[in-house]
């Protein structure tokens, strides 16, 4: 911890000062932001209930600082410095229900240690950890809503654990769902291109010889509304990622405000020779005044286990009350069917919080 | 194999998409990932930039917040101890507010003619504002229906002095 402190004081010093001191820059900026996202979450396995104080794994938080330095029209170099602190992270196991402790061992966790190189016609090129091009392919959301509901469900509540009539745990909400969206944040290099017609690919190389590919779009009518979609494909089967997964979703918001979100993810386990595993996510969703308003879908299968069947229902409203300031809540139903296994109950639970950035 | 062909039907799928989306007159968005990132937008603690700017040379350097509330505050008062109305004095220039600040410090008597002046400065300043944004939004709204309407009133505009110089 205070090896971290030390090594952040310097490196903050460092990029402070090489900023300042570049006065050849067209522009250059260094700003430090973040946001706090505390909720309460309420839990029912079946068999018990309870009230846990956790840190929103939707959006955790976390810090960040960001410098650019404009050298002329078309070159521009950047930083990105994100870290996260979660205390009782909504999706941590030693949350579940009848648990009685806080999670242990609160630190930051990193997000993002990059910079990057940026062209106007050429693209940009970064290195460092931070976000593979697959991260947030099955995550494009439109809805307004996704502070607390998004196709991640197991961001809410995978702490959580399914358990049978005799209260024995069988499996852990963030065990039997999942988005598969790409390969998240890792040490990589990245390349995106530039915006052609409203789209961009992107690539990413990072340790066991692994790599990705994803295309991204945008695109808006004047009097309909606003499409935006991603693609994700990673060829795995490599010494790190032992399966192919190809994942997409799309967000559409009309001007009412109406708006539907899809996410589909696959994983295909070529090498243990296991059944694909499937996810299917759908959104219905409501924007109006400081409101949005949704309810979701989730079907999951051979997840954790081959013959898993995991649904869930979700529905959520979120309050923009002001610009910087959001408050939340909703309610998710999980239903988990597994082979050999009888009598599992459904979970319930609430969550009710708010955002607030500094 | 299936597994190449699956992934090839998908590609065209999205050329698929692509051509209808062009065809459909669609215009090129921004691409931004909302799910899982950092709130957007303004910060209670940082105003309407969302962030702490510790350095930004466009803004003129060092902690540019801090500045820009302290000259808005020097004009408020400068507007107080004139005794002027002046409802534009936080949307002013730094520059012109800097220099009002350093007459107030200054304790400086000021003449009603000198008080007109800087307010006509001000207004002065405020119309080459509204002139740069209207050169701007012209650039990047030709063919929007707005611009249409606009180019419209215009013709209206000059059909009507037009039926006037007839009427004289």
């Amino acid at each position: 911890m205070k090896k971290f402190s030390q090594l952040g004081i310097f490196g903050l010093t460092m990029a402070i000062t090489i900023l300042l001191i570049l006065p050849s820059a067209q522009a250059v900026d260094f700003k430090i932001s973040g946001q706090i996202n505390r909720a309460v979450l309420w839990g029912d396995n079946g068999n018990d209930d309870d009230v846990k104080f956790v840190d929103n794994d939707n959006s955790s938080t976390r810090f960040r600082f960001t410098g650019e330095n404009e050298f002329n029209e078309n070159w521009n170099v950047g930083i990105n410095w994100e870290v996260q602190m979660e205390s009782n992270s909504s999706a941590d196991e030693e949350i579940d229900i009848g648990e009685d402790n806080d999670v242990g061992g609160t630190s930051f966790t990193e997000r993002k240690i990059e910079f990057y190189v940026k062209h106007k016609s050429l693209g940009k090129l970064s290195l460092g950890q931070g976000d593979t091009a697959t991260n947030g392919t099955a995550e494009v959301d439109l809805s307004g809503t996704d502070v607390v509901n998004y196709s991640s469900i197991v961001d809410m509540d995978g702490g959580f654990s399914f358990r049978t009539g005799d209260d024995a745990v069988v499996a852990f909400v963030g065990d039997v769902y999942s988005n598969y969206d790409g390969l998240s944040r890792r040490d990589r290099i990245r390349y995106d291109t530039p915006t052609f017609f409203g789209f961009y690919g992107s690539t990413s190389y990072m340790n066991g010889q692994t790599y990705d590919f994803a295309l991204r779009s945008a695109h808006e009518w004047e009097n309909f509304g606003k499409l935006a979609a991603a693609f994700g494909y990673v060829p795995g089967n490599n010494q790190r990622d032992e399966y192919r997964q190809i994942d997409g979703s799309i967000s559409f918001l009309h001007n009412s405000g109406l708006n539907l979100t899809f996410s589909h993810g696959r994983r295909d386990f070529d090498v243990r020779d296991s059944n694909d595993g499937k996810n299917y996510y759908g959104k219905l969703g409501y924007k109006f005044g400081k409101w949005a308003l949704s309810v979701d879908y989730t079907y999951s299968e051979n997840i954790d286990q081959d013959g898993d069947e995991a649904k869930s229902i979700g529905a959520a409203a979120v309050w923009n009350i002001w610009d910087s300031v959001q408050f939340y809540g909703s309610y998710r139903w999980h239903d988990l069917d597994r082979d050999n296994v009888s009598d599992i109950e459904n979970l319930s639970a609430v969550m009710i919080g708010g955002r607030v950035k500094f | 194999m299936n597994y190449l062909h699956a992934i090839l039907k998908r590609f065209f799928r999205i050329c698929l998409v692509v051509t209808i989306l062009v065809g459909c007159g669609a215009k090129a968005g921004e691409f931004k990932q909302t799910a899982g990132e950092m709130k957007e937008g303004p910060g209670v603690l940082t105003g309407e930039e969302g962030a702490l700017v510790v350095y930004d040379s466009k803004q003129g350097g060092a902690f540019p917040q801090f500045r820009e509330n302290k000259s808005e505050e020097g004009s408020k008062e400068t507007s107080e101890k004139t005794g002027e109305a002046s409802p534009a004095a936080s949307d002013t220039p730094a520059e012109s507010t800097q220099m009002a600040a350093g007459q107030t410090s200054a304790e400086t008597q000021v003449s009603p003619e000198a008080a007109r002046e800087f307010q006509e400065f001000q207004e002065w300043k405020k119309e080459q504002q509204a002139f740069r944004e209207f050169q701007e939004w012209k650039k990047t709204s030709q063919g929007a229906a707005e611009y249409k309407e606009f180019l419209e009133w215009k013709e209206w505009k000059s059909y009507q002095e037009w039926k006037k110089q007839q009427g004289q």
